[in-house]
């Protein structure tokens, strides 16, 4: 059981938290949009549409088997494109505050609407279940992956702002490549290794290494007081 | 405006995947298209000792006639066969890949049907 109470606390706890903290500091604007901009670009436009592809287009299925590499970098470049284009829209049009603990918090409701729509709902459904034990590891990699991906959803979302304070489009686009990166190596180490621990192993470690390399990079900018 | 090209671009290129379909300059095209409609038309049927007859070796070795009838689940959850939307075809290896999308009442169903040099399914996978 305790896999997917972790999970729980990560997937839900952590968002429900920022949310009632954004709340108490008037931070909740960032927070929303931050949400939103995950809402509009994956599950409204971009999950929707490669749902249409897959079952409408033998173009993508047949370059899903015939280039996989070519596939997972499409992919990968498309999610990295539509989440970041959101943030970077939500942020420079929609957001009047610029200050880092806006940017944190946006970063926290994007990856947090993130964490529970993808493991939150399905970790609290199993809670009980009968199958739960039998899941419980399961749960357990998906709380700690979610934990990654919100800090790397804070770093990027520091990284954005920081490109729309000083009106530099460069760093989204090095946020598109970031993100596109790491959702590619997910696509390609299947590819790679034959053993699904190892695909595991090496899919949690990169985001792992990434989002401390982000998050870092975005306390750098905090230090050199790039925000208002 | 000039920052959005790119990416719309890129979206762009997304949806023209929904238009295109195969080459059909090659004569192999039109042979395997049929071919792949054929072993999904059986499905449809349920006739599985029949596509298994066209197994290779090692197909016939991994997907057993027994375990074939868990197609039937599958096939009877997408509703009944209306027609079929697209077809692909594609050389790999010596081996010639067709893409089958079928429409369904309920949904679509998306078949990768390899075969090989002697016209044998040397793989087989419904999404």
């Amino acid at each position: 059981m305790f896999g997917i109470i972790f999970s729980i606390c990560i997937s839900i706890g952590i968002p429900l938290f920022a949310l009632i903290y954004a709340c108490v500091k008037r931070h909740y604007i960032p927070f929303f949009l931050g949400v939103l901009a995950f809402v509009i670009s994956q599950l409204l436009f971009r999950l929707p549409l490669l749902d249409y592809l897959q079952s409408h287009s033998t173009t993508y299925s047949m370059l899903s088997i015939m280039n996989p590499v070519l596939f997972a970098i499409a992919i990968g470049l498309s999610a990295g494109i539509v989440e970041e284009l959101a943030r970077y829209i939500m942020m420079r049009f929609f957001m009047k505050q610029r200050s880092f603990q806006a940017g944190f918090l946006f970063g926290t409701g994007h990856g947090g609407i993130e964490a529970v729509w993808f493991v939150g709902i399905s970790a609290i459904s199993m809670l009980f279940s009968p199958l739960a034990t039998f899941y419980n590891i399961d749960f357990l990699i998906g709380g700690t992956e979610r934990f990654f991906a919100l800090m790397l959803h804070i770093g990027l979302s520091i990284i954005v702002l920081h490109g729309v304070i000083q009106r530099k489009f460069l760093f989204v686009v090095l946020a598109i490549f970031i993100h596109g990166f790491i959702d590619t190596l997910i696509g390609i180490f299947p590819l790679i290794f034959e053993s699904t621990n190892h695909v595991l192993i090496a899919s949690e470690v990169s985001l792992a290494v990434t989002a401390l390399v982000v998050i870092s990079y975005s306390f750098l900018l905090k230090r050199r007081n790039m925000f208002s | 405006m000039k920052k959005l090209i790119l990416p719309m671009f890129i979206i762009a290129l997304m949806l023209v995947l929904v238009a295109c379909g195969s080459d059909d300059s090659d004569p192999n095209t039109e042979k395997y298209s049929e071919k792949a409609e054929e072993v999904v038309s059986l499905l449809n049927e349920h006739k599985y000792e029949e596509v298994h007859a066209m197994f290779d070796e090692t197909m016939e070795q991994g997907l057993s006639l027994e375990n074939m009838n868990q197609f039937t689940p599958v096939l009877e959850e997408s509703g009944d066969f209306v027609a079929f939307e697209k077809t692909s075809v594609d050389e790999q290896d010596g081996l010639y890949v067709t893409v089958v999308i079928a429409k369904y009442s309920n949904l679509n169903r998306v078949y990768t049907i390899s075969f090989n040099d002697k016209d044998e399914i040397a793989g087989l996978f419904i999404k």
